[in-house]
């Protein structure tokens, strides 16, 4: 298996991979990220989106948490070995404490809907700020 | 409900799914999170939890399982989350919950799709908390450190459509999720699942084993398994014990096999022939052929009051002619594991539909002794 090597940041401009079983939701944040200049690769099912990242080592992934009738942080538990550079960017539409903690631990920002575009824009600069402490 | 100790056990097969599940497995281990195991009945979903524990940061704990089916929700509450002294009538002392009881190790919710509406508001605050307070107790809240993993044979989301399941508690659960396929598509594992289980219980019998002829496999090969690995056990104990140390045909194996239509079995006394006869040969069928467990498939219904008793009677009935009058053998012939003996014979008593065995306790069966006899599950032992 080759990976494909991780740009440290995001300006080598990887593409940003966006996973979200909504297709409005899915359709908007592509066109906002692809505004702002970035390559983007889509996934609708969390099928997919895994038999991608079991090859690829994106710089960043958007990952809604209710994929179907799985749960987006899957993604990341299947991902973050092999591709440990990944920023992981978990959404939800609902602050859920115990799946904000679930993210947290495994190195993942949390982020609710609705977007807050700043923010994501921020994190997709990789000035984000830093990763929140688990615990 | 078991708290067992980390004795081994093996997936078995060779084939592509197996190989992805235990690439998963290891996956899961590596990480702490909530795991939800779903697949039908019967395909191993115990073992995989078991192993997700044994290969976790945390085998040096225990692992717990309790199984969610077929109990009320009060002895439910009170196993898991413990009592204490004088809460209700026969709290007579302090009682640990389960989740007390495996400190870093992990606690295995089988059935988790069975639970009570209340019972999921218990669970989906333990989640948030991470605490736990005993039944009775007023303040006192423990920590625990336990690792969650949940099993069901339902389909979730559609509970949570038809809004018997809360759908916050799937996505909490639902961390990471692995699907055990049934056994029909891997039926390559077959010829391997077989064997190994017929010496198994060979040995376990004492008895010689049985020389598997091609015909044979090929009719374990082309049946679609409703029952999963658990049925195949059941076949491959009841080969064990009926074809000592001859050469298996096709013929020797259980008619189910050979037969593609489920079968009723005619086998019983007149009396069985009433309102409900179908229901209770369904729910015979579903535990009998496909590995379901009583407390799911007969239990439930029973206490909706949706079965009379003499349905369940019946159910009894069907039970002992089939082990030759053996309690033990029944608890085990409906997908009930050995601990559940008594408080499966309880029930019975509580409900006045516990039948004395003695009348079942026949010579085996001769031909054309005019009843039908359904495979006995241990005629030879």
């Amino acid at each position: 298996m080759a990976h494909e090597p991780a740009p440290a940041t995001t300006d080598g401009r990887g593409p940003v991979v966006i996973v979200d079983d909504d297709v409005s939701c899915l359709a908007a944040v592509e066109q906002i990220v692809r505004h702002w200049g970035y390559d983007t690769v889509t996934f609708r099912s969390f099928e997919d989106a895994r038999a991608y990242l079991a090859r690829a080592t994106p710089a960043i992934v958007i990952v809604d948490v209710r994929l179907g009738t799985y749960n987006g942080l899957q993604l990341v538990h299947f991902s973050r070995e092999h591709s440990p550079a990944t920023q992981w960017l978990v959404v939800s539409g609902f602050d859920d404490p115990v799946l904000r903690k679930e993210a947290t631990k495994l190195g993942a920002r949390f982020l609710t809907k609705p977007l807050d575009l700043t923010q994501l824009q921020a994190h997709l600069e990789g000035n984000g700020g830093p990763l929140p402490a688990a615990d | 409900m078991s708290v067992s100790p980390n004795s081994e056990v093996r997936l078995l097969g060779k084939s592509e799914i197996v190989r992805g599940i235990l690439a998963d497995i290891d996956c899961a281990a590596r990480s702490g999170a909530k795991v939800l195991i779903t697949g039908e009945t019967g395909v191993g979903k115990e073992v995989v939890a078991r192993l997700i524990h044994q290969r976790s940061a945390r085998a040096a704990g225990k692992l717990v399982t309790v199984n969610c089916a077929g109990l009320p929700d009060s002895l439910l509450e009170s196993e898991l989350f413990g009592h204490v002294r004088g809460s209700f009538t026969g709290a007579y002392r302090d009682k640990p919950g389960l989740l007390e009881m495996a400190p870093n190790g992990t606690v295995f919710l089988d059935e988790v799709g069975e639970m009570s509406a209340r019972m999921q508001v218990v669970l989906l605050r333990f989640l948030e908390t991470g605490e736990i307070q005993r039944i009775g107790a007023d303040r006192s809240h423990t920590r625990v450190n336990v690792r969650l993993i949940t099993a069901t044979n339902r389909d979730l989301p559609k509970e949570i459509a038809a809004g018997t399941f809360r759908e916050d508690l799937f996505f909490r659960l639902n961390v990471i999720r692995m699907t055990i396929p049934p056994l029909r598509e891997r039926i390559e594992d077959v010829p391997l699942l077989f064997e190994h289980y017929l010496a198994y219980y060979c040995e376990q019998h004492h008895v010689e084993r049985p020389e598997i002829t091609q015909a044979a496999l090929d009719v374990l090969l082309g049946y679609r398994w409703p029952g999963n690995i658990r049925e195949l056990r059941n076949v491959a104990e009841r080969i064990a014990l009926k074809s000592i140390g001859q050469v298996l045909r096709p013929a020797d194996l259980p008619s189910e096999l050979l037969r593609p239509a489920p079968q009723v079995a005619p086998g019983a006394a007149a009396a069985a022939a009433l309102a409900h006869s179908a229901q209770v040969e369904e729910m015979t069928q579903r535990m009998l052929r496909h590995g379901e467990s009583f407390w799911s498939a007969v239990y439930p219904v029973f206490m909706a009051r949706d079965l009379t008793r003499a349905d369940l009677r019946r159910i009894v009935e069907i039970g002992l002619e089939s082990t030759n009058g053996n309690y033990r053998l029944l608890v085990a012939l409906y997908n009930m594991p050995n601990e559940d003996y008594k408080r499966f014979l309880g029930f019975l008593r509580k409900h006045n539909c516990h039948l004395p065995f003695q009348r079942f306790r026949t010579i085996p069966l001769r031909a054309g002794s005019g009843t039908v006899h359904r495979a006995p599950v241990a005629a030879a032992g």
